[in-house]
Parts: C-alpha cells; structure tokens; sequence
C-alpha cells in the first residue's frame, strides 16, 4: 500500500452539542492539489484548523506521512510548522513590516539567523512581486497583496503542506486574480495543497481532486470532471445548480 | 457646449458653491461666538461670586499671599524633586511587575497554575484596600518588625506601597489590551509553528501594549499625584514641606505652591494621552482592520 503524504480516517469534531465534522476521510499524495468546496457551514474551514492543529478533533486519526498527527501526546508546535496555512483574512500581524511578517517564524521557530531568513523572504517577495512592499506595513497594502505576502509567510517556513482557507473571499474582485495566480503558481511547482474555494472555475483548473462537503460530511470527491461536471449525488448536482445558477 | 456638459462641470465660483461656503462661513462664526459669551458668563459670574463673599479677602490673604509663595517656594521645589523620583522609580517597577502579572493571569498553561490564582487573588485583595491603609501596614508596621536585611527607610517602604498596589490596577490595564488582540492574530502566530508563549512574546504583546499606551499614562498622571501619600509617613516631600511651611505661618499658600509643581508636571502628560487617544482613533477609522 502506497504512504499518502496526508490521511484522514473517520474524524469527528463536535463544537458543544453541534457536529461540525462527522466521519471525514480523504487522502493526499504529494503534489496533490484538492480542491474542498461545498455550501457555507459545511465544515470546510473546520477541517482545515483541524488538519493544521489549531482545532482539537473529537475522534479519529490524522495521519501526516504515515504518523498520527492529532494523537493528544503529539507536539502540536512540531506538525504546524510543516503544515502552512493561509487564511481568508490574511491575518498578518499589523505591527511588522511584511519582510519582519515573513521572518518571524523562520528565526523564532527554525532559529535562523536574520541575514539567513532575510534572504529566502527576499527571494519570496521576488517571485511574487512584492519586493518594493518589503518594508511597508500590512494596513498600506491592497487585499491582494496582504494575501500575496501571507502566502510567502507560510511558504518561507518551506512546509510540506499548505491549506488554503478561502483565500479570496475576503478580496475585492479586481484583486481576486493575483492570488489566484500566485495559488496556480504554486500548483504547478508542485507544492502539495488543500485549497477551500467558492471559485469553482479555479477548482477545476488547478485540482487534481475535488471534495464536496455538506453538513459536515463528504459528498462526494474524486476528479473534478467527476465532482464538478457529473455529480452521481442529487446533493452535489443541488449545490453546483446553486453555485453556477441563473445568471 | 450642449446643456448636459454644462450642468455636469462646476465652474470655480458657481452661485451654489458660493451660498454654501457663506452658510458654513456664518455657522462657524456664530457658534465661536455663542462659545465665548457663554464662557465669559459661566466664568465672569463664578469669579463675581468668589471675589464678592464675605469671607473673599481672608481667603485671598491665606490662599494667594504672593509673599509667602515667595518664601515657600523653594523649600517646596527642592521636596518636589523627590516625588519625581519617587514616581519615575515606582513606575519602573510597576510597568515590570504588572506585565508580569497580566502575563500569567492570561495564560492557559496549567503548569502556571498555582501562579495564575495566586495573581488573581493579589489583584483582587490589592484593588480592595485602600492605598492610605496600605501605605500605614507597610509603612510603620514593616519596619517595626526590624527584620534583618529589610530597609527600614519610609521612603523605600512608600515607594513599595505604591508599586504594589499599581501594580493590581496596571496589570488590568495590560491584560485588556491582551484581551483585545484578535484570535486570529494567535492563530496566525501558531499555524506558523510558534509557541504558545513565543506567539504572546512576538505577536500579541507588541499589539496589547501599544493599545494600552493611552491607559498607561493615565494611570501615571494618577501615580504622580498620589506620590503626595508619602508626606503621611513623613517623607520629606513636596506636600510634606508646605505642611510645615503651613505649620509655622497659618497661612496655605504653600499647599497652592504644591499644587502648582503637581499641575506643572501632569497638564501636559494629560494632553500626551489625550492626543495620543485621538490618534489611535483616527489610526484605527483609516485601516482596514
């Protein structure tokens, strides 16, 4: 049996009398782009805090590279710094330069020397475009570049994984393709990613797989032409009429 | 030029633009106008009323005698410049120990549990005893204890009161700040692998304190009055020396003397705070945050 870069088996997470994940499994073999969609509510962004720690699960097992992550006894600090993630409201921290943003864990965390972690983030900026942002502060970017520059934060801890949770609906439309493309960038790098997205034309575009969600459970997953063009469920076919709709 | 290109510009001086700027013009006139009349008659009749009293020209020959600010003037100063480095040392220690203690009040971690309610119960109690009580049980009761290796200056034991119970109200002070720091800002801070406590060293800190400023000073200002306390232990401070100026002449001028070096020193921390207050404000309209 081939060793998935990621595993999921029957996880559960309840908030209080709520269940906001209930029996989710799915697999993730590296350079694997999955694509999670599904209506708001659906547990999507849950299941990402979960992967990366921040949620605690209830039940079942979370296996990075083979190794059961969300096992209590686990040092959580030790799998969040392989597993990135973006969030839908950027979250960079307001009282750092974008280059100091991008650093700070690469020095605290992975102790390099400033010059060291300065260096990699120069070249991030580079490649994403932001080099003359380097020294400005998050509330003088535009959306597209605070999410741009969170993007090269997580990416300079040089993680194994990066989860994207609805990276662009917090964005004004303009803006929305810069980091769209930054994402596709990344994809064809080969980087491994679990992306939340309302953008379906980009599931489709960037994913090697798609996995719909509905009250906390999966609806359906496998190709995109599969999940997003000929739905087996009733469920599926409900919510792409939903999302593509009367216009 | 068509009609529809005409109404569109609006030329320099336009009949509408100019009755607009007349109407604001003759608003902010009046009501400039309306503020100092008022002024002038809440002020003129409180000062009519004072200076026609009675008791007006003792009160003016034993409050605002020019000779004896004169002759108390110096004696006062020189005591003054032991409040202000009463305050500047207290309030080193307090900014320290406050930080320390709104750090551990904040944190989840169970090992620090014995600390956290030891924390909480030190807030509590402080913030309930009155600073005078305080200052008079640490003040005559520590050094009568004569303890080996403990100062017994009053001095020492004053400005430890004041740390001490400060310290219980800064610590509130910082610890809403730290309250006010988003989750997301820690969960931003975690996802990147940091620790609990580097994520509140590097990332929540630095936003908690710099919100806080405004509160910090304010606190001060009141830390700086209340190094007057410390003439009730016999502190040879600036209160401490117009008590006995006023001892030895019956007449208080000296405590205006007092009063006056307090003001010199406050006013213009009180307006530090409130422009900073403003700015922040202003700061937090123009961002997207």
């Amino acid at each position: 049996m081939s060793q998935h870069l990621l595993e999921l088996r029957g996880v559960w997470k309840e908030f209080g009398d709520l269940t906001v994940l209930s029996d989710v499994s799915l697999e993730l073999g590296t350079h694997e782009v999955l694509a999670v969609v599904g209506p708001s509510g659906s547990g999507k962004s849950t299941l990402l805090r979960c992967i990366n720690l921040l949620e605690p699960i209830d039940d079942g097992q979370i296996l990075l590279e083979g190794v059961d992550i969300a096992d209590p006894e686990f040092d959580a600090d030790s799998v969040r710094r392989r597993i990135g993630i973006v969030f839908q409201s950027f979250n960079l921290f307001p009282h750092l330069s974008v280059m100091d943003n991008i650093t700070l864990a690469p020095t605290k965390v992975l102790k390099m020397s400033k010059e060291e972690a300065q260096v990699t983030a120069q070249k991030l900026l580079g490649r994403f475009d932001l080099a003359d942002k380097r020294d400005e502060y998050p509330d003088r970017l535009s959306g597209g570049q605070q999410q741009r520059a969170a993007i090269i934060r997580a990416l300079a801890m040089n993680p194994t994984l990066i989860l994207f949770d609805e990276p662009t609906s917090a964005l004004d439309p303009e803006l929305v393709g810069e980091v769209l493309e930054v994402i596709k960038t990344l994809a064809t790098e080969g980087m491994t990613m679990i992306v939340v997205s309302h953008e379906l034309g980009f599931a489709r575009d960037v994913a090697n797989r798609v996995l719909l969600m509905d009250e906390g459970r999966v609806v359906e997953q496998g190709s995109p032409e599969q999940v997003l063009v000929e739905p087996r469920t009733e469920r599926a076919r409900r919510f792409l009429r939903q999302m593509t709709g009367p216009r | 030029m068509t009609e529809a290109e005409a109404s569109r510009r609006s030329p320099g001086m336009s009949p509408g633009r100019a009755r607009r700027l007349a109407f604001h013009r003759r608003q902010r006139r009046r009501s400039l106008l309306i503020g100092a009349a008022s002024s002038i008659v809440v002020f003129g009749t409180v000062t009519l009323v004072v200076v026609n009293s009675s008791g007006w020209e003792q009160v003016r020959q034993s409050f605002f005698s020019w000779e004896d600010f004169q002759a108390s003037f110096p004696d006062i100063l020189s005591g003054f410049g032991r409040n202000v480095r009463i305050f500047l040392i207290a309030e080193v220690f307090i900014l320290v120990v406050s930080l320390l203690l709104a750090v551990i009040r904040s944190s989840r971690s169970p090992v620090l549990t014995p600390l956290r309610l030891a924390a909480t119960a030190y807030v509590d109690l402080i913030r309930g005893i009155p600073t005078i009580i305080l200052l008079f049980l640490l003040g005559f009761g520590v050094p009568a204890l004569r303890l080996q290796g403990v100062p017994n200056s009053q001095e020492f034991w004053a400005v430890t009161t004041l740390v001490i119970s400060y310290s219980a109200y800064v610590a509130e002070v910082y610890r809403a700040g730290i309250d006010s720091v988003h989750a997301s800002q820690t969960a931003a801070a975690r996802s990147l692998g940091l620790s609990s406590a580097q994520s509140m060293r590097w990332v929540v800190l630095p936003q908690a304190v710099r919100r806080v400023i405004p509160p910090l000073l304010n606190d001060f200002v009141a830390l700086q009055k209340d190094s007057a306390l410390l003439a009730l232990l016999g502190v040879q401070e600036a209160f401490r020396r117009a008590q006995i100026y006023v001892a030895g002449t019956f007449n208080f001028t000296a405590y205006l003397a007092a009063a006056l070096l307090f003001l010199i020193l406050t006013i213009p921390l009180a307006r530090y705070t409130d422009y900073l207050i403003r700015r922040q404000r202003e700061r937090v309209g123009g961002t997207s945050l």
